[in-house]
């Protein structure tokens, strides 16, 4: 079989006609399309529909942020401004940033009203910090007043619970081995450790101390002895 | 004047019942109602000659076979046992033997030939809508015909 035969039986497949009843059929759902078509065939929301919707939604967006104070200042303030007009009460923007009101006040011309503006402000970021307020304490006079209020001030950093000899590490012990400290080395031996007479006290104290606590019959040091009879040596 | 769609729909109907046919669609009629309402849809919204008039209607009769196939999934292959022997609408008998050759031959191959052939679309509109180039389309066609005609050589010699 040729193309051209072949061909013009494959078009034959394209020309054969549609049966009535099946033709009757379509005809029907085109024309319940069509009708359709008038209602519902329309895009559903035009352009301005879309835009104003958008507009409205921004609109309420950002007064209930307005509302809740949650604008950043700047844009806190112009709510506050704008929809104060139409009676709508939003809270003011803080304003209350130190850099903006010390931008403020150092516009004043006259130096002490510029001054006192400036101390007006509100301080920067390290207000209520213990940093800030052990400042503020160090200016009150009366010492005991004062370390009231240093007392009374946030702490900084995290409490470590004790000195650095509590640390392991840091104490000369053992991981894991703390130094008993209610019981001084040596305390029961005379001869050694630390004299009871050694430290700041008054020469009576210290007097006392001494007869109290005597070494006299306590063993010679051998390293002492040892120091001495070799610098003995090297003397001759 | 721009036609009406009852006029597509008298112009192209059957060649687009024929390209269901060919491509060995489950329900060819079904789908064909189902382009005319979509171009009955978007019928307002088209602008173009005849030509491209007859390009968007096989563009939709495409896209539908397309969506068709993607349903039935792997079923979709034509039974060639499915088209009986002879088939006569409104006394009018259809090519079943022909039918019968074209599910045997390439899904691409026939694909091309459907669309040259019984849509009666020209090597352009064909590469647009099955979006291959224009020299693809004339190779799958050559191919295409010679397997055609070798199947229906087979047909003929297995009916004899």
């Amino acid at each position: 079989m040729n193309h051209d035969e072949l061909s013009d039986r494959l078009r034959a497949i394209g020309d054969h006609p549609i049966d009535s009843a099946t033709g009757e059929r379509h005809r029907n759902r085109i024309a319940a399309t069509k009708t359709r078509g008038v209602t519902t065939g329309r895009r559903r929301f035009s352009p301005l529909a879309v835009a104003a919707a958008g507009v409205v939604g921004f609109l309420v967006g950002s007064t209930g942020l307005a509302m809740a104070g949650a604008l950043p200042d700047p844009a806190q303030n112009v709510a506050h401004d704008v929809l104060g007009v139409v009676q709508v009460e939003v809270p003011a923007g803080r304003d209350g940033t130190r850099g903006a009101c010390v931008s403020e006040a150092a516009k004043i011309a006259d130096e002490v009203a510029k001054q006192e503006t400036k101390d007006a402000c509100p301080k920067g970021g390290r207000e209520g910090t213990r940093g800030a307020c052990v400042s503020e304490a160090a200016k009150v006079k009366d010492e005991v007043a004062k370390q009231d209020a240093k007392d009374a001030c946030p702490k900084g950093k995290p409490d470590r619970g004790g000195d650095a000899g509590d640390a392991p590490g840091r104490s000369g012990d053992a991981p894991g081995q703390k130094k008993d400290k209610t019981k001084a080395k040596h305390v029961d031996d005379p001869c050694r450790g630390r004299p009871a007479w050694a430290g700041q006290m008054s020469p009576e104290d210290r007097a006392e101390a001494k007869a109290a606590n005597s070494r006299e019959g306590c063993p010679d040091d051998a390293d002492d002895a040892d120091v001495g009879e070799g610098s003995e040596d090297d003397g001759d | 004047m721009e036609p009406t769609t009852a006029e597509i729909y008298d112009e192209l109907a059957p060649s687009v019942l024929g390209y269901f046919r060919s491509r060995g669609a489950r329900s060819p009629e079904d789908l064909t109602g189902d382009v005319f309402v979509k171009v009955a849809a978007g019928r307002e919204g088209f602008r173009g000659d005849r030509a491209a008039l007859r390009r968007w209607v096989f563009t939709i009769a495409h896209n539908r076979l397309v969506d068709e196939y993607r349903a039935v999934g792997p079923r979709r292959e034509t039974s060639v046992s499915r088209i009986p022997e002879t088939v006569t609408i409104d006394e009018v008998p259809l090519d079943a033997e022909l039918l019968r050759a074209l599910a045997s031959i390439n899904e691409q191959q026939r694909e091309v030939v459907v669309l040259r052939f019984v849509a009666d679309l020209s090597t352009k509109d064909v590469a647009k809508i099955i979006g291959k180039r224009a020299g693809a389309v004339k190779m799958l066609q050559a191919r295409g015909l010679e397997a055609l005609a070798a199947a229906l050589s087979k047909e003929s010699g297995a009916t004899a």
